[in-house]
């Protein structure tokens, strides 16, 4: 539990850093607001049409292989806190775990549905 | 330092109330706030509370795994369904702008069209009902827990030793067979998700890809005559 002590301590300062910075700047900064300081900036260009806009849904599939790929992960994270344990069976197991999945990122790539169109 | 010692000893009580305020208030805002995105950012708050909650009860890997899959992937997936959503629909939705107190100007179409006939009874009453039911089922869950009496039982999460190398010495020993099946029923996920995806949005993306199918039935077609 000890630990998670340091973890408070820099949520604390880096929350505090950002409400700092942001008063400080308030209390410095000249306030001389006018219609095209508060117009959307968009690289420069005049926004126009909505900012939500309805994207294909294969994109959808981008996330689904993400979501796989991020619960592989998770698998990972105890693997390699008890890596030096395990020794070589310990590699062998997580190199033919990632084999499995490599055989869907194949058969996704094979489908070319990791292709931006 | 007496003061300074309370103040220690107290802080993972302070630490969970202040977590159970953040998901509170934030799971709350889920439901009020107009904007999707708004909502989904609430939520992704709501689950960081989630994790340190989990970590403040010792268990630091379900802490990590909560961040990684609920902040990092379910967040995500939650803001590509919004994105390939037709949101268009969902914002002009009079219901959706009556709960705005405020309608700026994108929803001024549809805002004064529900406002003249009364939109806050339909409001208050679905509000009544959902407190209702919510009211109803938090009452159910809690009745549950107290006829269930759940016993105290030594978890190693509790001892607050670290609870993830534990987990991997079991993991990668004792349930290896589960281990190495779970990579199999995420290939399994993984290709079902492709070919359900390439099926749905095969409209205009598998038009041109379109002609070795025709083909092939065309052969087949050749070997029935």
């Amino acid at each position: 539990m000890g630990n998670y002590f340091d973890v408070l301590l820099f949520l604390t300062v880096g929350v505090g850093f950002v409400f700092l910075g942001l008063w400080v700047a308030k209390l410095l900064r000249p306030n001389l607001p006018n219609t095209g300081k508060q117009s959307i900036f968009e690289c420069g260009e005049r926004p126009y049409g909505d900012s939500r806009l309805k994207f294909r849904v294969r994109y959808y599939i981008f996330a689904l292989v993400f979501v796989i790929f991020d619960v592989e992960v998770i698998f990972l994270y105890p693997w390699a806190v008890v890596f030096r344990e395990l020794g070589l069976p310990g590699l062998v197991e997580m190199v033919v775990f990632l084999g499995i999945l490599v055989v869907g990122l194949v058969y996704a790539w094979k489908k070319k549905v990791l292709q931006w169109v | 330092m007496s003061f300074l010692d309370a103040f220690v000893r107290a802080l993972p009580t302070l630490g969970l109330f202040t977590l159970a305020a953040i998901i509170l208030v934030s799971g709350f805002m889920v439901s009020q706030v107009r904007r999707i995105t708004h909502a989904a950012f609430f939520m992704v708050l709501a689950f960081t509370g989630v994790a340190g909650v989990f970590i403040l009860l010792g268990a630091d890997f379900l802490g990590a795994a909560q961040v990684l899959i609920y902040v990092g992937a379910i967040a995500v997936m939650f803001l590509f369904a919004i994105m390939v959503s037709d949101l268009k629909e969902l914002s002009d939705n009079p219901r959706g702008t009556a709960a705005a107190t405020t309608a700026d100007g994108s929803s001024g179409a549809a805002a004064p069209a529900a406002r003249p006939d009364g939109s806050p009874s339909p409001r208050g009453a679905w509000s009544v009902l959902s407190g209702l039911v919510a009211l109803g089922f938090a009452g159910f869950v809690l009745a549950a827990l107290a006829k269930a009496g759940l016993p105290a039982v030594e978890v190693p999460a509790a001892s607050g030793l670290p609870t993830t190398a534990p987990i991997g010495r079991a993991l990668f020993t004792t349930f290896l067979l589960p281990f190495e099946v779970a990579s199999i029923v995420l290939l399994a996920a993984l290709v079902g998700a492709i070919v359900i995806a390439a099926r749905e949005g095969g409209g205009e993306a598998e038009a041109k890809a379109g002609s070795p199918p025709t083909s092939a039935a065309g052969g087949g077609k050749g070997d029935a005559a």
